[in-house]
């Protein structure tokens, strides 16, 4: 089931993460507070400390193979490269810019302060992209939903995440069990044939949830569910080596500003 | 036989999921505290709308519930939830939480215990279903008989008197059903009064002291499990076979190399006691 692996991946890694046991507020706050740096920063330099940083603790404290790690990066790599090459190139009937090549009647060209203007938001996109996959590898998006809760979002949202995470997986594993049932009666034989796999599938997926609601409402009901979803969060409280290590990063960072 | 108390009863109690068929048609039973019930019947029969009534998701249209002789109505039926536990056949439809330890303190939460209650019933559940190493792990990353596992320990954290179990061991390899009987070992020495639905008649001949069998939404027989699977026109009508230990009996009995009226084997070893006597 290779379309699924993805997800899977992220949060059986996450779930097995040398960082699972760190308190998760702090995970989350960490991360948000470095993307906010870095983006108002807007230095390579501090980009590339951040990159580096949360690299560092994916792959050796989170315990993530690097070669996976590298891995997760081939998706906003493409993106970026992508993105990165719109903004320092352009296109004109005319010459300008620092270079440009001519192709028949267009010039493709770019300018120094183009090519620096890329930079700086492709190491700062990483950047973030990196701090991003820190909490991504570290904390299962169960976690993050509990988290979520402690900074007063409403009870509904957190709920229908908490539900959502978890369907999405009942829903990816009842769906992988039909299309190998189809596939081993020859239903993706041929694209006409695929299709209409694809829309017999997705049909009795819309039944199939239909009535799992049905069963899970009654299992909720049965074990004394009120209108409420209440789980009983284990505390994992945060100590001082960890607010030690968040302080000592952002002087760092502050640091760097200043001496640049 | 000791005549215990009765805990649970149902007087008369119908139900019907729409008008034309009646899921349980005037159904009355009584369970007794410290039972070992088998509860019988083909598929449709009618099994799983009775356990579901008895817990009080689903109302009768009809009759009456009474748990501890107090009639159960809209506003008490909270009582039955707390009181009666059901571990569904599908432990897919019961998981709700994304990991092991929330799962389980579910229950105990919505029976509003204070923090401290609720970890120690989670974590007593967790250690009696061997769950202890799975603690944070997300319920899709679990094995069918892990899963079954921890909705047995949900229902065991919520501390219930009375436990059904929804044909438990269809989705159970040999390893994790003799570890589920020895739950259930534990669970009857701990005083729960206990209810399988189960079309494993070899299983429920073994476990069970009495057996209640359904067939198209009534009950055709109630009696000490010894009783319902000698009688041949009960079996008929339900859609049920005979115990193989109870087979090898009958033909040894037939064979003349055992005498009738000697105590029924209920499983290999009181066969091999019985021809050990000889």
């Amino acid at each position: 089931m290779n379309r699924r692996k993805g997800l899977h991946t992220i949060d059986a890694y996450a779930c097995s993460s040398g960082l699972k046991n760190v308190n998760a507020s702090y995970k989350i706050i960490l991360s948000m507070a470095v993307i906010c740096t870095v983006i108002a920063a807007d230095r390579i330099i501090i980009s590339l400390i951040v990159l580096l940083a949360a690299s560092l603790a994916t792959v050796l404290l989170g315990r993530i193979p690097v070669r996976v790690y590298a891995g997760f990066y081939k998706i906003p790599m493409a993106f970026l490269i992508m993105s990165t090459v719109a903004i320092a190139v352009g296109i004109s009937t005319g010459v300008s810019g620092d270079f440009w090549i001519r192709l028949g009647p267009v010039y493709i060209y770019s300018t120094y302060q183009g090519i620096i203007n890329g930079f700086r938001l492709y190491f700062k996109a990483l950047g973030a992209v990196s701090s991003m996959y820190f909490l991504a590898l570290s904390t299962p998006a169960g976690e993050v939903v509990f988290a979520l809760k402690g900074f007063h979002l409403p009870g509904i949202i957190i709920e229908l995440m908490n539900m959502i995470y978890r369907f999405i997986f009942v829903l990816m594993d009842t769906q992988a069990s039909m299309q190998t049932a189809a596939r081993s009666r020859l239903g993706y034989q041929g694209f006409k044939t695929s299709c209409r796999t694809f829309g017999l599938i997705g049909a009795s997926l819309l039944v199939v949830s239909m009535k799992k609601a049905g069963a899970y409402y009654d299992a909720l009901i049965a074990r004394g569910y009120e209108g409420q979803l209440l789980f009983l969060e284990e505390e994992k409280p945060v100590n001082g080596t960890q607010i030690l290590a968040f302080i000592g990063f952002f002087l760092l960072i502050a640091l760097v500003i200043w001496l640049t | 036989m000791i005549i215990k108390d009765i805990i649970l009863e149902t007087d008369k109690i119908s139900y019907s999921y729409d008008t034309d068929k009646m899921a349980l048609d005037s159904i009355s039973l009584q369970i007794h505290k410290g039972d070992k019930l088998a509860v019988l019947g083909s598929n449709g029969a009618g099994k799983s709308t009775c356990f579901l009534t008895l817990n009080g998701v689903l109302q009768p249209d009809e009759g009456k519930i009474l748990y501890h002789g107090k009639e159960m109505t809209g506003k008490n039926l909270n009582e039955l939830r707390k009181n009666v536990g059901i571990v569904f056949q599908e432990a897919d439809s019961q998981i709700i939480a994304s990991t092991v330890f929330q799962e389980i303190s579910f229950g105990p939460m919505n029976l509003r215990l204070s923090k401290e209650e609720v970890k120690r019933r989670v974590l007593e559940a967790m250690e009696s279903m061997s769950l202890t190493d799975l603690k944070d792990r997300p319920p899709h990353y679990l094995s069918g008989g892990e899963k079954k596992r921890v909705t047995i320990a949900d229902i065991l954290a919520m501390e219930p008197e009375i436990i059904i179990f929804d044909e438990p061991t269809a989705s159970l390899d040999p390893v994790n059903v003799e570890m589920f009987k020895g739950v259930l070992d534990k669970m009857a020495e701990l005083g729960k009064t206990l209810l399988i639905s189960t079309h494993d008649v070899d299983f429920a001949f073994q476990w069970a002291e009495r057996a209640l069998v359904f067939s198209h939404g009534k009950v055709i027989g109630e009696g000490p499990v010894e009783e319902i699977f000698q009688n041949e026109e009960l079996l008929r009508e339900a859609d049920l076979r005979k115990p193989v230990i109870l087979e090898v009996y009958e033909s040894l009995v037939k064979h003349g190399i055992v005498e009738k009226g000697t105590c029924l084997p209920r499983d290999h070893r009181g066969i091999d006691e019985l021809l050990g006597g000889i």
